[in-house]
């Protein structure tokens, strides 16, 4: 029940936020009959998430813009979350299950998570003597990138800027020892600023 | 027995090795490379045992042809106990070619040098609990004095079966690597390590696996999961990281700075650095040419004043003709041994104080900016200054590079406009000796502007974008003489026994065209291209003819043809200029064409060398015409 819910408030906020929306515009994404859609479109109204109108069709309530836009958002973290964490190719389908399913506490988790990743930052933003730590590389040629992970560049990793020439090269000083890194690496190096 | 030694690049192996071996080492090719493998032998009690110093890698993959040759020596030659020596200063880097080995199921022992210094930085290592956590002998050593050494050598040769430590990867990742054991069958080495080769997308492992169906299989299960290489090596550096923590301990506090430390906050200097590293090879043409000079003169006296005119008179007996190819090969060896040797070999010692210092990363790190306007980057002026030597092992050692349009421009470019010390010797010892300073100067000043030139229009032209440096900057260290002189050495030999022969067969050819006087029916074809363009006397196309040969043979048949080492009495001062600049340019000598072939191919070997010797000619001419017009 919760996950029919949910997936109505998710298709009627994707055809608009705060309009009204025609139930057989539901219909057809849904693929069921407009009959179906409009009772159940009546239960939604009871519980205040959606204005019914006849003839005009629904608006989301601002309790159901709230509700649905939670579902987005937590639809949106897992996706992101187990593609670039995960790495699991196809995210959306285990995305569509997760949305309804997922617990608060791990919602947030994962939530900081891929905020991490936005603040990350090219390991050629760090200044002189700043730290950082290496998140991910978004490098995807296979011989480049085992380089750099022999010589100890992975992510979790802490690095620390020594020197950076403008427009060129910096050193990093990485387990002790001190590597040069040419600009285009270092601008696939994504790094947390300590 | 065999012993090999392993271990990342700058830890003090090759010091290790010698300290064994003494200066009896040989250098091979690894079969099918041009990585070079030192062996040596060394006695123990009463057996003689085979020392391999493996070249020094950071892990046993597939990304350089050093790697490939570490591991695929490892693998097929299956020494019976491999030293693996690390660098105190940075254990837990060091231990992930240490878990590799571990993989390999290869016994061997664990030899720490650089401990005192290690310690001075406020790091203490416990011995013995890395030997418990890895499960191998370990030996505190000192590479620079000997502490140890023997001992190593001790617990190597008396190595008996333990148990080694085991890495156990993510669940996930585990079930692939089972997944791909049960795929491989017949295979030279221990399948877990295969499987876990494979993983990491090294395509040697690949290639063990004969079966088409089974390669399909294992691909797929690879494919599936893209970021598995990257989790590997994950998992290997945190147990390094494990171990590290585990078994060292690092004093913190307000750590000195090192005088290293001081030294690169100097050389790395994006305001100064650049100064000191024009200063260093400002120094360097210094040495050369005023030592270099010094031998030449020695030399060149001996054979003046002593070798020749005992010669002359021995041989006057002799049929004419055989009296010119002796006298020419003999003049052929002067120059080699005049002129090519002294200054090859002071450069060599030059290079390797530049690179025992740990300088020479730090001018790929300044000079990186600048490289990647010709679609190169930093790196590549390793081999360039190896070409300042000589072209030959500059061209093979462009294989440090990573992709082949990055060779290929880098050989190119040093082929053609980096003059080598043969041309070197024209440059100072023709145009410099004759004309003065400025010609130096301006030879230079053409040669490096045509070298822009050209990496720009390569870079336009040559499919493919650059790639780009990643390098250790290891700690500066004070250099052994010893060491020093035996990398010259090493680096010397392959010249004289090479060069020298050519030099005394190219006289004694030029001897006996002389003496049957074919010289003329060579000579006048080429006549309007060498007078008529270029305006020089119409004879010196036969040096010019010899350079393609070896550029000391320019010199030397120059002289010859006048029969003076007076230059200036039957050439011009333009003359002089517009001949030492085409010498320079063109292709710089047979060997060096014959290196193309091997490293590149024929056609763009061909394309080099007649390119090159067209730039040479068509500037030449206009070089010629102008200086017509200015004087």
């Amino acid at each position: 029940m919760k996950k029919i819910i949910e997936d109505y408030l998710k298709i009627i906020r994707s055809i608009s936020d705060k309009e009204f929306v025609k139930t057989t515009e539901i219909a057809k994404k849904l693929n069921v009959t407009p009959g179906n859609v409009s009772q159940f479109l009546k239960k939604l109204a009871k519980k205040e998430l959606v204005t019914h109108k006849p003839y005009k069709g629904v608006k989301l309530t601002k309790l159901g813009r709230k509700y649905a836009r939670e579902i987005d958002e937590k639809h949106e973290i897992s996706e992101e979350f187990l593609e670039k964490f995960l790495k699991v190719k196809e995210a959306h389908p285990e995305a569509e299950v997760l949305e309804h399913v997922v617990s608060k506490e791990i919602f947030k988790k994962m939530k900081k998570i891929v905020s991490l990743k936005e603040k990350a930052v090219k390991l050629n933003e760090l200044k002189e003597s700043e730290n950082g730590e290496v998140l991910f590389m978004k490098i995807s040629n296979h011989k480049t990138l085992a380089r750099i992970n022999a010589i100890g560049i992975v992510p979790g990793e802490r690095v620390k800027l020594i020197r950076k020439i403008k427009n060129g090269p910096l050193i990093v000083k990485i387990k002790n020892t001190k590597i040069s890194i040419g600009k285009e690496i270092a601008n696939n190096i994504m790094v947390i600023k300590k | 027995m065999k012993i090999a030694l392993a271990g990342e690049p700058n830890v003090g192996k090759s010091c290790f090795f010698n300290h064994l071996t003494g200066i009896h080492a040989i250098v091979s090719n690894y079969p099918g490379t041009t990585v070079e493998l030192m062996k040596g032998k060394a006695k123990f009690s009463d057996t003689v045992i085979e020392i391999i110093d493996l070249p020094g890698t950071y892990a046993l993959g597939d990304v350089s042809e050093d790697e490939r040759v570490a591991k695929n020596y490892l693998i097929k030659e299956k020494p019976d106990v491999v030293i693996n020596i690390i660098d105190c200063t940075a254990l837990e880097r060091n231990l992930y070619l240490t878990l590799q080995l571990l993989e390999l199921k290869i016994p061997f022992v664990m030899a720490l040098n650089f401990y005192e210094e290690a310690k001075e930085k406020g790091i203490s290592i416990d011995k013995d609990k890395l030997e418990k956590m890895l499960g191998i002998p370990v030996i505190i050593i000192n590479a620079l004095s000997g502490k140890g050494i023997y001992t190593s050598l001790q617990k190597a040769v008396k190595l008996r079966k333990r148990k080694y430590l085991e890495i156990k990867y993510d669940d996930d990742v585990e079930k692939v690597i089972e997944k791909i054991e049960k795929l491989l069958n017949e295979i030279p080495t221990s399948k877990r390590h295969t499987a876990i080769r494979v993983l990491e997308n090294d395509s040697d492992f690949l290639s063990y696996v004969k079966d088409k169906n089974k390669l399909e299989k294992i691909k797929k299960s690879v494919k599936f999961h893209p970021d598995l290489a990257m989790e590997v090596s994950k998992e290997r550096h945190g147990k390094a990281s494990i171990i590290a923590r585990e078994c060292s301990e690092i004093r913190r506090g307000k750590i000195k700075l090192t005088p290293s430390e001081h030294i690169d906050e100097i050389i790395t200097n994006p305001s100064y650095g650049p100064f000191i590293v024009i200063f260093t090879f400002l120094l360097m043409f210094g040495f050369l040419f005023y030592f270099g000079g010094f031998f030449q003169d020695k030399v060149s006296d001996v054979f003046e004043t002593k070798i020749l005119p005992y010669l002359s008179s021995y041989t006057e007996s002799f049929h004419p003709i055989l009296q010119e190819v002796i006298m020419n090969a003999v003049i052929g060896t002067e120059a080699g041994l005049a002129i090519a040797v002294p200054y090859i070999g002071l450069f060599y010692v030059f290079l390797s104080v530049l690179e025992d210092t740990g300088f020479l990363p730090r001018v790929t790190f300044l000079i990186d900016k600048y490289m990647h306007k010709i679609g190169l980057h930093g790196k590549s002026i390793i081999p360039m200054m190896l070409g300042i030597g000589c072209s030959v092992p500059a061209i093979t050692s462009t294989r440090m590079l990573n992709t082949r349009r990055e060779r290929l421009i880098t050989a190119i470019l040093l082929s053609g406009f980096i003059p080598c010390s043969s041309r070197i010797a024209i440059i100072f010892g023709i145009a410099g000796h004759y004309l003065g300073w400025w010609a130096i100067l301006l030879i230079y000043l053409i040669s490096l502007s045509l070298a822009v030139v050209f990496g720009k229009i390569l870079n336009k032209i040559l499919p493919g974008g650059a790639t780009d440096l990643i390098m250790e900057l290891p700690e500066y260290r004070i250099p052994l003489l010893k060491n020093i002189l035996m990398k010259t050495w090493l680096r010397m030999k392959e010249f004289v026994y090479l060069v020298i022969p050519l030099l005394i067969i190219g006289g004694a050819v030029f001897g006996l065209l002389k003496g049957l006087n074919l010289i003329e029916i060579i000579v006048n074809p080429l006549q309007p291209i060498v007078s008529g363009w270029l305006l020089l006397p119409k004879e010196t196309v036969i040096p010019l003819i010899y350079g393609l040969l070896q550029k000391d043979l320019t010199i030397a048949m120059l002289m010859g043809l006048g029969e003076t080492s007076n230059i200036s009495l039957y050439m011009t001062s333009i003359q002089i200029f517009t001949f030492s600049l085409v010498a320079v340019i063109y292709v710089p000598c047979l060997i060096a064409i014959g290196m193309l072939i091997r490293e590149f191919g024929w056609k763009e070997a061909f394309l080099i060398s007649i390119s090159t010797i067209f730039i040479a000619i068509f500037l030449g001419g206009i070089v010629a015409r102008i200086s017509m017009i200015i004087t």
